[in-house]
């Protein structure tokens, strides 16, 4: 029988989702697939399958599921550190499955990631995903997590999951929505995906959002994380981070496992990344 | 008699006749096509080894004892892969 080099990715991702699955019901984490095959019909009709598999784990079951999945062979690729702005999500990958992203909180909703994932909960449904029932969010709050996306992915226009999760949308599904995104934390996430974001501007939860709405550089995602995080550890380990270097990208981006040396320069790359956009803002002050 | 059913640690789907198959929750994932799918959705209603010989007959339009012993040693290496259960 051919092996899964021979299995094209849609089904792959497919087929993961329901690997993960039984792995969280081993770890008995509670766990929400999002994403992909994962998607109610009609929310998301232009995209494809996906190239990897996205799940939401309650934060309390956080390290039993990563305990389990390591115990079967997945390797965690990124951190949840050296991931992303948020912080949210640590990458792994399995050679039968390919990729994985296991989300501690999402993006939009990281104010009280329990509180969030309980709400998300409460109306959770199933998706049968390659004959396996996969835990899923309900269909209202899948749009929520698809704008919430959306929001912090730059397309240079109106994101394509907008029309079928908002503007298409019935008035009272709309403010169903609003609704979810109070109860989650994410108002000002949703805002931001319905181009409402001015409403609340000044505010430090915005600061993120207007970065990636607004197409910011660097130093732009720097400052607003710095703003947003909470308490002098969290400010500290925001500017460790800025600076660091994501080995599994460098990886990705020069097709071999970075040398010491390599680290170093995309290091001192990044710092000097930094310094040239703080140097644009100074010179800019001094010309107005 | 045992019942061959696909096995309850077995994720699968179909696209364009062919089947992606995988024990869980470790894989490797499988490409059934061809007679490897034929047989493969013989087995998904679920009887015995008979019941699953007499579908890919009638599939492929040959008689049952043409195909039997290729389906039963084929059905063997899918109980052996972990994607079909005797119940």
């Amino acid at each position: 029988m051919p092996e899964a080099r021979d299995v094209p990715t849609s089904a792959r991702v497919a087929l993961a989702h329901a690997a993960v699955q039984r792995l969280a019901d081993e770890a008995g984490a509670d766990v929400l697939h999002i994403k992909g095959p994962a998607v109610a019909p009609g929310l998301r009709p232009w995209a494809s399958g996906g190239s990897d598999v996205d799940v939401i784990v309650r934060p309390e079951h956080l390290d039993r599921l990563m305990t389990t999945l390591d115990r079967h062979g997945w390797r965690t690729e990124t951190t949840f550190e050296a991931g992303s702005a948020f912080d949210h999500a640590a990458n792994l990958f399995h050679p039968s499955w390919g990729l994985l992203d296991v989300h501690r909180l999402y993006p939009g909703m990281e104010r009280d990631p329990s509180g969030a994932f309980a709400v998300l909960w409460e109306d959770r449904g199933r998706a049968d995903i390659a004959h396996v029932p996969c835990v899923v969010p309900d269909p209202l709050a899948q749009s929520l997590v698809l704008l919430l996306h959306a929001a912090r992915t730059p397309t240079g226009g109106e994101h394509p999951d907008v029309p079928a999760n908002w503007t298409l949308r019935t008035d009272a599904e709309r403010e169903a929505l609003r609704v979810l995104a109070a109860r989650t934390g994410a108002t000002v996430g949703l805002a931001a995906a319905t181009g409402d974001l001015a409403a609340h501007a000044g505010t430090p939860d915005a600061a993120l959002w207007e970065v990636f709405t607004g197409g910011g550089d660097r130093l732009d995602e720097w400052r607003a994380r710095w703003r947003t995080a909470r308490g002098p550890r969290a400010k500290a380990s925001v500017a460790v981070r800025s600076l660091g270097v994501n080995r599994y990208y460098l990886a990705q981006r020069l097709g071999h496992e970075p040398s010491r040396g390599e680290v170093a320069r995309e290091a001192l790359g990044r710092f000097a990344h930094l310094g040239r956009a703080l140097g644009r803002r100074v010179a800019g002050a001094v010309r107005r | 008699m045992s019942v061959l059913r696909v096995h309850p640690d077995a994720a699968w789907l179909e696209d364009d006749d062919v089947v992606y198959a995988a024990p869980l929750p470790d894989g490797p994932p499988v490409v059934l096509d061809g007679p490897g799918a034929v047989v493969w959705r013989a087995v998904v209603p679920g009887g015995s080894l008979e019941d699953v010989v007499a579908r890919v007959a009638a599939e492929v339009g040959a008689s049952a004892e043409v195909v039997a012993a290729d389906v039963a040693t084929f059905v063997d290496q899918l109980v052996a892969g972990g994607l079909v259960a005797h119940e």
